[in-house]
């Protein structure tokens, strides 16, 4: 379910129906909580909002959040491109993430798709198959946002002809048909 | 475990600004080896040979393209000893592999086990700093192929030349290599 919803924007969240882009602008002054996608909720479309958001449901398509802060949950699976100020992953991500300030691939977190963020921690125990981009953004200044799964066919998730792509055709997973990844908690990059 | 790297040390204290911008990972993903990367790359990839070789009689299959970088060719490859670990049918492939997707004058480090040992566990490497790794047993020990000598090891790499050599303690040595054009 959706909380904390004074924003006031169109919000979807029909299980396993496909929604309009739901866009959710909070007061500037808020400071509260963030918005949560529930454990139970599934949404196919594009979800963009002004306010920090706690993915802890299913969504297929975009996500993106500009300057807020966005956690895929533990529970929360995404199969998605994702953008946030600070992106955190404790669940699980299928689809390039995009942050402009930090992305946290939490010990919990299995992510397939490229990671581009001044700042990228993977903490011991994530999986993560894909590239990672540490440059400060793009040549004019900010960074690739998810496309909106409207412009296509509907739930975007991965695009093709990334080199994500090309390593999942190439079988670049482990054994158990997953991202196979390690490392401590470091803080590399910015 | 773990274990000096002085070839590694060596390598990237001379690298000067930009002269390595993009590097390709033949392990898994590694948070302190990313730390480390993050301080003269842009561009990592972690290609998981080993995870995606498989174990077993899987392991032997043809190997598919290298992910190629998400921004310029691979200007430094860090083999581990994924190279070690396989059959030398699979040793050609993977570096002919890492020529598509390398730089011209890329650099390669790869490590290979000199201990002599007949069997030994799949290990797994992290970069600490520039100088220090760290090793960990991902498996149970299982028979290794003969031990291989320098000069074989130079066949192996081609067409990247080895620069150095550096004997272990922890059983492994250590080469570095750069791509010559033909």
């Amino acid at each position: 379910m959706w909380k904390k919803d004074e924003g006031g924007g169109k919000v979807s969240a029909t299980k396993g129906a496909k929604a309009e882009p739901v866009r959710r602008k909070a007061p500037a002054s808020d400071s509260g909580p963030a918005a949560t996608i529930g454990q139970s909720i599934s949404i196919r479309g594009d979800v963009t909002g002004e306010e920090d958001l706690i993915i802890q449901g299913k969504v297929e398509g975009s996500v993106d959040l500009q300057e807020h802060s966005l956690t895929i949950g533990p529970h929360g699976e995404v199969t998605a491109d994702i953008s946030g100020r600070v992106v955190a992953v404790e669940g699980r991500v299928e689809g390039d993430v995009v942050a402009e300030e930090r992305a946290v691939l939490k010990g919990s977190a299995w992510v397939k798709g490229d990671v581009a963020a001044p700042s990228v921690i993977i903490e011991d125990g994530a999986r993560f198959v894909g590239s990672i981009d540490m440059g400060e953004g793009t040549e004019n200044g900010s960074r690739k946002r998810p496309k909106s799964s409207h412009a296509g066919s509907a739930g975007a998730g991965r695009r093709p002809g990334t080199p994500g792509d090309a390593e999942a055709q190439n079988g670049a997973k482990g054994s158990d048909g997953t991202p196979e990844s390690e490392g401590k908690r470091v803080h590399a990059g910015g | 475990m773990e274990g000096a790297l002085p070839g590694m040390s060596s390598l990237l204290s001379g690298l000067g600004p930009g002269e390595v911008r993009s590097v390709l990972d033949l392990g898994p993903a590694s948070g302190p080896s990313l730390r480390v990367y993050s301080g003269f790359a842009r561009w990592v990839r972690f290609a998981n040979l080993p995870g995606r070789m498989g174990s077993g009689e899987g392991r032997d299959r043809m190997l598919g393209p290298l992910p190629s970088s998400p921004g310029p060719p691979y200007d430094l490859i860090l083999a581990w000893n994924a190279l070690d670990d396989l059959v030398p049918e699979l040793q050609s492939q993977v570096v002919q592999r890492i020529v598509e997707v390398s730089a011209p004058s890329a650099r390669l480090h790869a490590l290979f086990d000199a201990s002599g040992r007949r069997t030994a566990s799949p290990m797994r490497f992290s970069l600490l700093d520039p100088g220090r790794m760290l090793l960990e047993p991902v498996g149970p020990p299982r028979p290794r192929g003969p031990q291989l000598l320098p000069g074989g090891v130079e066949s192996i790499l081609e067409p990247f030349h080895v620069l150095r050599g550096f004997s272990l303690k922890t059983g492994f040595r250590e080469y570095l290599a750069v791509r010559r054009s033909k």
